[in-house]
């Protein structure tokens, strides 16, 4: 289970940053206290606009970065207090995040397993059945500069499942892919939350979120504008689908902005 | 702990030695390029030396007198034009490089040397090009001649050969004990600077690659979010950069060695060269280590701790070539400058290493200067491995967008 409690996040801006946002503040609030929890058995998707603080929360979760204020609990762990065992129990997939292209699938996957502390059997067998899943097998000692785009994103998600995370935070995850790789992701997902792990999902996709999530968070200008299943979201902005009642959201939040 | 250090230790090693292209760049070419390079250079030096040396001379002169024209004809290496040239002509015909030296004698010189009692000192006007090296050989090789000239009419004017010679000067080489001998001082004072060199050099390309490189990939943040202690991400860079920096090194100096038989007259103070005078004892290789072992760790973790700092691999070159730039000259100090082991030198890291190394080499190693060289490269090096540990928590260094 992820618990966020009034996350936020304050980033401090160059010069350079200042001028190219055009803008004469220090700082810029990307996460302003937002409030959710994910359940394990849970596919919680969140939806927001470029800018609107996915990525930022998403990062922090992942420990790579540190709340401003507000706490993040990862099956009890306190993502500040202890981001080690934080890490050992999550994955996290981003488009930010590469693999080294010199390297082949096989060692790049032991190597990510070593690091999790997994010993060499475990590694073996997880890998086996990751690589078969995926259809990285005949790959697997092909260098990862060689790979398709898809080839590496399926590789990129093998890395992070490694070490069988109970949750797993993939960003934009079938982003660039053609569709039959992307129904092979969501695909997946579906059987690790029958698995039972605790699942969020970042994505443009209203569709796929429409599809996959079992809750949906909407995140704009740093605030969660609603949450529910979808169901609920559709009822509480009353539109007929996830797509219009995200532009309708969004319409809101900007005619709000150009009323202050 | 050490087990994750070595893991990424490894991982790092194995991206740089199974990179046939990084092994080539790295470590090959550049043994060959030195070996190569070196050896171009003794035999170029060689030639051009030789060339000077068997030059005729072509040397044009007015109003030369008949002893005078005897000297210079004795030698076999002078070809003297007595042809009439004003100085002007003169000038002009150094300058184009047609003849090496001009020598203008006073009408009546004979007549001024035998009446030198009258204080009318007789003038000689010599005229040579600094532009051409034969030329400046030939102002070396005529004054020589003028110089045997004076003896001799010296000897005339007193009656007795004997009444010139004041002294007779006896000098001679001290005995020096085996283990203060050392080696050639060209040497000497020629490997610390080319082993400072090659440590850094050897480091920083592949550094500014396995750090702000992966930075700028993408490839150290997945690294990031592994359960894995960050100081020992970047303490496992910082290993097999150093292992990296010897080998480089090993290499680069086994290009100096390949070219020693052409390159010995550049190194070498005596001009030759041969490979038992590069044995030391097993003593004053351990300082010798002790001191290079130093250079390794400062230069690799300030190479650490500035890719780290840049975003990009063009910036971490930018922030890096200063620094080399202080490597190198700190080198050249030590190479050109007396090796001053006064009490502030001894202190300066970097030089000090450099200062030991060349009194090592020279016969003169000292086991307090290697402890004290140790000790403030071992400071430099936790002071920046605490800064790196400390840059790689930093989420502006690690996501600078």
């Amino acid at each position: 289970m992820i618990e966020v409690k009034g996350l936020r996040k304050v980033f401090q801006l160059s010069r350079k940053q200042m001028k190219v946002n055009n803008t004469e503040e220090k700082y810029k609030v990307a996460v302003d206290g937002i409030d959710f929890i994910v359940y394990d058995n849970e596919i919680f998707g969140l939806l927001g606009p470029n800018g609107a603080g996915k990525t930022t929360t998403l990062r922090c979760m992942s420990t790579l970065i540190v709340p401003s204020g507000g706490t993040i609990s990862v099956n009890g762990h306190d993502c500040v207090k202890d981001p080690l065992e934080v890490r050992s129990q999550l994955a996290f997939l981003t488009s930010e995040l590469k693999l080294d292209t010199h390297f082949t699938p096989d060692y790049t996957t032991r190597f990510f397993g070593k690091l999790h502390n997994m010993d060499n059997n475990k590694i073996e067998t997880r890998m086996e059945y990751l690589f078969d899943y995926f259809g990285v097998t005949p790959f697997r000692y092909t260098k990862i500069g060689d790979l398709s785009t898809g080839m590496k994103q399926k590789l990129s998600i093998v890395v992070s499942l490694i070490h069988d995370p109970g949750v797993i935070i993939f960003d934009e995850p079938t982003n660039g892919l053609d569709i039959i790789t992307a129904k092979a992701v969501t695909d997946y997902l579906l059987e690790l939350k029958a698995q039972g792990k605790t699942i969020i999902l970042s994505t443009h996709m209203m569709h796929v979120a429409e599809k996959l999530c079992d809750r949906i968070g909407i995140i704009m200008d740093g605030k969660i504008k609603a949450i529910g299943t979808l169901d609920e979201i559709l009822y509480m902005v009353k539109e007929k689908n996830l797509e219009d009642a995200f532009f309708k959201l969004y319409h809101q939040g900007n005619r709000g902005e150009l009323d202050a | 702990m050490l087990k994750s250090l070595l893991l990424v230790a490894r991982k790092e090693l194995r991206r740089v030695f199974t990179d046939k292209r990084l092994v080539i760049t790295s470590f090959l070419l550049p043994m060959i390029s030195i070996a190569i390079i070196y050896s171009l250079m003794g035999i170029m030096i060689g030639r051009a030396e030789e060339d000077i040396k068997s030059h005729i001379t072509r040397l044009s002169g007015i109003n030369v007198p008949l002893v005078i024209q005897e000297i210079i004809r004795s030698d076999q290496t002078i070809d003297l034009s007595t042809q009439n040239m004003s100085t002007s002509e003169a000038e002009k015909a150094l300058l184009e490089g047609e003849i090496d030296y001009y020598i203008e004698f006073d009408e009546d010189f004979d007549l001024k040397i035998v009446d030198f009692q009258s204080g009318d000192i007789p003038i000689i006007k010599g005229l040579y090009s600094p532009k051409h090296d034969y030329s400046i050989q030939a102002n070396y090789k005529i004054n020589a001649l003028m110089e045997s000239y004076r003896h001799i009419t010296l000897a005339n004017r007193l009656g007795d050969e004997a009444y010139i010679q004041v002294y007779e000067m006896e000098s001679g080489e001290i005995n020096i004990p085996q283990e203060n001998r050392g080696i050639d001082r060209g040497f000497a004072s020629m490997i610390p600077l080319l082993v400072s060199i090659f440590i850094f050099a050897g480091a920083m390309g592949i550094g500014i690659d396995s750090i702000a490189g992966e930075k700028e990939r993408g490839t150290m943040a997945s690294m990031l979010i592994t359960p894995i202690d960050r100081a020992l991400i970047i303490g496992g860079k910082i290993l097999s950069l150093s292992v990296v920096a010897l080998i480089s090194m090993s290499s680069s100096f086994m290009g100096v060695l390949i070219s020693i038989p052409f390159s010995a007259r550049i190194f070498s103070s005596t001009g030759s060269f041969e490979f038992s005078q590069l044995a030391m004892s097993s003593g004053d290789l351990g300082l010798f280590l002790i001191s290079m072992i130093g250079l390794v760790g400062m230069y690799v973790s300030v190479i650490a701790v500035l890719s780290m700092i840049a975003n990009s691999v063009k910036e971490a070159g930018a922030y890096i070539t200063p620094a080399y730039m202080l490597v190198m000259i700190s080198g050249f100090m030590n190479m050109f400058g007396s090796s001053d082991s006064s009490r502030i030198f001894q202190y300066i890291p970097i030089y000090n290493n450099l200062i030991s190394m060349n009194k090592i080499l020279s016969g003169d190693g000292s086991i307090t200067l290697s402890l004290i060289s140790l000790l403030t490269s071992i400071g430099v090096t936790l002071i920046m491995l605490f800064i790196a540990r400390s840059l790689i928590e930093k989420e502006k260094i690690v996501f600078p967008s």
